[in-house]
């Protein structure tokens, strides 16, 4: 064994025996360090309070009455039931089988959902995304714009299988990572075909995947290989 | 600090927390202030959270900041006592390769991490350099000595179990 490789590994048994069960050890040390922030934090929280409520306190007593409610964004899949995974490829049924590509950048994503989403969101997302569907399956491929996958996000390639009935799909995910998820698990999008490519928009899932999916039209870059990845294979 | 930001910062430090601990353990090889460190390394993380957050890698700044702290904390207790009495310490139970450790404790601290950077975390020079705040070919002189002093220290160890 080289120098190198007694060292690699020397330090890698190290690091990783006196670890103990991590998510619970984690779990104590997320309660301490917690315990070392309840001030500032505090402090943070109750000025952020404060402000809004003098904030809208003013202009309730400017304009007379109190302002209604912000609107109250619906919940994930709030509005249609989810669909039940699919165990294997559905009806392919009209929609147009192919390569489909576009890209979102950072700026994109963040304007789009940036009220909501972690920043890292926008980098673990931004890039040229292809979707290839056929057959009843589907595959996607991001050429992320970073460098590297933020860490807690997953990779970036995805497959599963979708069901069309009409102008309606239901997807599920197979593709499953240690960390994160590289889409829902199930949901339900309609489609429209354009002049060229396909237009999205997702009914049933969070902002995320409805922006991320749906925010632009698919540009049909090719015809889908004759097996479009084999989810589960 | 919003409710979007603190499950934001409670992401990185869920995910990041266990290796940046593990990274500075090495270093400092002592598990107990290791914790405390990544924990200090995590509170400035938090601190600074408005700014960080935007950054491509958050969890590269709060190892940086790890890491130079255990450089410090290993630079003053090697002031307290010789690099040589801190690698005869006792050893630590939960160390599968006391040999190993041994040897990495007798290098100078800078060496240490430039070694724990290089041959665990798998950085290349340049982003070791980042990290320890000086050039790359420093970095490359810290690697070359440290891999030199350790390759005869294990050696004289096998040696001596052999003896």
């Amino acid at each position: 064994m080289s120098i190198d490789d007694r060292i690699r590994a020397g330090l890698t048994a190290n690091a990783d025996f006196p670890a103990p069960p991590v998510e619970r050890h984690l779990e104590v040390v997320v309660r301490r360090h917690r315990r070392r922030l309840p001030l500032m934090v505090s402090v943070v929280l109750g000025a952020v309070a404060v402000l809004v409520v003098a904030t809208w306190l003013a202009q309730a007593s400017r304009e007379g009455h109190p302002q209604p409610a912000a609107p109250i964004p619906p919940a994930e899949g709030a509005g249609t039931t989810l669909p039940e995974p699919l165990n294997g490829p559905g009806d392919p049924g009209l929609l147009p089988a192919g390569t489909y590509r576009y890209s979102l950048s950072r700026k994109e994503i963040r304007d789009g959902i940036v009220t909501w989403a972690p920043p890292r969101f926008a980098v673990a997302n931004a890039g040229a995304w292809t979707w290839t569907l056929g057959g009843g399956r589907w595959s996607y491929e991001l050429d992320l714009h970073a460098k590297e996958t933020p860490v807690g996000f997953a990779g970036n390639t995805c497959e599963g299988y979708y069901d069309v009935h009409g102008s309606e799909v239901d997807f599920t995910t197979v593709t499953e990572y240690q960390v994160g998820d590289c889409a829902s698990k199930t949901w339900k999008a309609t489609w429209r075909q354009v002049d060229d490519g396909l237009l999205m928009d997702v009914t049933t899932d969070g902002r995320d995947l409805d922006f991320l999916f749906g925010a632009k039209t698919w540009e049909r870059v090719g015809r889908p290989p004759s097996t479009p990845g084999r989810p589960g294979a | 600090m919003g409710r979007q930001d603190r499950a934001d910062y409670e992401w990185v430090f869920r995910a990041a927390f266990p290796r940046v601990h593990r990274t500075v353990t090495l270093v400092l090889r002592d598990r107990d202030r290791a914790e405390e460190i990544t924990q200090e390394a995590f509170l400035k993380l938090l601190q600074n959270w408005r700014k960080v957050s935007c950054y491509e890698q958050p969890e590269a700044w709060v190892r940086r900041v790890a890491i130079r702290m255990a450089v410090r904390e290993v630079a003053r207790e090697s002031s307290r006592r010789s690099r040589e009495q801190a690698a005869r310490r006792p050893q630590s139970p939960a160390e599968p390769d006391p040999g190993l450790a041994d040897a990495l404790a007798a290098l100078a601290p800078r060496q240490r991490a430039a070694v724990v950077l290089h041959y665990y975390e798998d950085l290349p020079v340049l982003e070791i350099a980042r990290v320890l705040n000086v050039s790359e070919s420093t970095v490359k002189q810290h690697l070359h000595r440290a891999r030199a002093r350790m390759a005869r220290l294990l050696t004289e160890e096998a040696g001596d179990r052999v003896d």
